[in-house]
């Protein structure tokens, strides 16, 4: 394991990583027809506009699947595929947190948290009500 | 094909060993696959003209320029490295010869079971894979840790969620592989039945699916010979004619990302497949639905016959208890060589191997009572292949 976890990032996906070091999802977003874009991609797949910003979604998101399966020491890992409630089908990936994978139901209402890791940090989710 | 395009066919069909550990390089195996195929079709090997591979899957294969040199082909000129699925090579260069740029093309396929399949692979010294991998969306960096095939693990669990598909739904789809691969002696689980108790038995590995679900990885590799139908009436083997081909990039695809569009980009291939020949699903007498894990081939089932969500209740109704073999439309097979699952993973080329087999009437003791026509899927989403294949009058 490297000392300095270095992400392989690209022009489009630098905004999205620098986001994360500092705790905030930076997500891609286009300017003329209001789509939110993830993976990030420098051209509007909606309207082929190149006016493409970044910004913060409300961290607000539904369950739309998921995996679980061994992670480090034995103890489950699970896999979220998080729907926000910006639009459907925008999916963010993440390791869900604090819940017991048989509690788990798809469209279960989660919040994005952050988890330290090495120099950097990890979006995660958690259940609304957890806590 | 359509257009001004020559009548193409399938003229031999090749394979190496498959085995676990095969005791020979990819590219030794890519040879043999190759030499088998052109020696199987009767064509002297200063004839073959065109050569098409894959350039990658997960981990590379072994490009033309090296089975090129490790047989001695010296008139290769027209060739091929094109993206995956494995059944690219055939869609590529059934268009290669039906345009008429080459007349004899050979078109391959090899996989190994590389050191990043599991720890008894990475003991062996033999097995280690080059860096490059592929990346489709590059977007894994974002969760590359992750690993790829969490995204089709996580369409399953969906599929459930949303149409109350069960594990002895996808059950049936396994072991009906593993039936059929009881009369295929070249099959890795060739003597190695399964019932559906035992299935249901195995333990989970990633939720909802278990180590059955997902196919074996092996070292083989496997050849095809095209050629005209007009040059094909000098050689040897009964020809068998590819009527349509297709590749399809369609939708919002990432593995990881969108896995769950796979129904969507398999029903525009197909309904291409359809378009083109007009046949339909019902006119095939064999259809080789691709099986990298029995969840993809529930969503090939699905789009090839009965629709997004029917696939519990269609695959009930095929299902012969019995048997352990499922028979669509009251009689259509479904991979008669054992798939991906039962005969191991050359991921999807064995599918194209034996229709030419049954059409040409050389599948042995599997051998179906007069087949005309047959469907092979190939690949998952976001890249996949097809094509209708017909026996010769």
């Amino acid at each position: 394991m490297p000392e300095e976890y270095s992400p392989r990032m690209n022009h489009d996906s630098a905004a999205y990583w620098r986001g994360v070091s500092a705790k905030t999802l930076l997500l891609a977003h286009c300017k003329s027809c209001d789509h939110w874009i993830h993976p990030p991609r420098a051209c509007c797949p909606a309207c082929w506009s190149d006016d493409i910003e970044h910004r913060s979604p409300s961290g607000q998101g539904t369950l739309y699947s998921y995996t679980v399966q061994a992670g480090p020491g034995g103890r489950p890992l699970i896999l979220g595929w998080v729907e926000l409630v910006e639009q459907q089908r925008l999916l963010l990936v993440a390791p869900l947190v604090d819940i017991a994978p048989d509690a788990i139901k798809i469209g279960a209402k989660l919040h994005l948290d952050w988890l330290p890791f090495q120099n950097t940090f990890v979006p995660t989710f958690r259940q609304e009500n957890a806590q | 094909m359509k257009g001004q395009m020559r009548k193409v066919v399938i003229a031999g069909v090749g394979s190496s060993v498959l085995a676990r550990d095969s005791g020979r390089s990819v590219g030794a195996l890519a040879c043999d696959a190759v030499r088998a195929a052109i020696l199987d079709s009767g064509v002297p090997a200063q004839k073959i003209d065109g050569m098409s591979a894959i350039y990658s899957t997960d981990q590379p294969t072994v490009w033309p320029g090296y089975v090129t040199e490790g047989l001695g082909l010296s008139g290769i000129t027209w060739s091929n490295c094109a993206s995956p699925p494995s059944a690219n090579t055939v869609t590529e260069g059934a268009l290669a010869v039906a345009a008429g740029v080459c007349d004899y093309a050979v078109c391959y396929h090899a996989k190994y079971r590389w050191d990043s399949v599991s720890a008894s692979a990475r003991k062996d010294p033999y097995r280690k894979a080059a860096a490059s991998s592929f990346d489709p969306a590059l977007s894994h960096a974002l969760v590359e840790a992750f690993g790829a095939p969490n995204g089709m693990i996580a369409a399953m669990q969906r599929h459930m969620h949303e149409y109350g598909t069960t594990r002895r739904h996808l059950g049936m789809i396994v072991v009906n592989n593993r039936t059929r691969a009881q009369s295929n002696p070249d099959a890795i689980f060739y003597n190695q039945p399964l019932t559906m108790a035992e299935y249901l038995d195995a333990p989970i590995a990633v939720s909802p699916l278990s180590a059955l679900d997902m196919d074996m990885p092996i070292d083989g590799a496997m050849a095809v010979v095209i050629t005209t139908a007009e040059l094909a009436a000098d050689l040897p083997q009964r020809p068998v004619y590819i009527d349509a081909v297709a590749n399809g990039i369609s939708g919002r695809n990432d593995l990881v990302f969108q896995a769950f569009d796979g129904f969507d980009s398999y029903r525009v291939l197909l309904k291409k497949l359809w378009d083109q020949t007009g046949y339909t699903v019902a006119d095939m007498d064999l259809v080789n639905i691709y099986d990298g894990f029995s969840s993809l081939a529930l969503d090939w089932i699905e789009a090839a016959f009965c629709g997004r969500g029917a696939g519990p209740g269609f695959l009930e109704d095929s299902w012969d208890p019995k048997l352990n073999t499922l028979n669509f439309l009251g009689r259509i097979p479904m991979s008669t060589h054992g798939g991906n699952l039962g005969e191991g993973r050359v991921q999807g080329f064995g599918h194209v191997i034996e229709a030419v087999h049954q059409l040409r009437g050389t599948a042995g003791q599997r051998q179906l009572d007069n087949p005309k026509l047959a469907l092979v899927t190939n690949g998952n989403n976001p890249v996949n292949a097809g094509m209708i294949l017909r026996a010769a009058d």
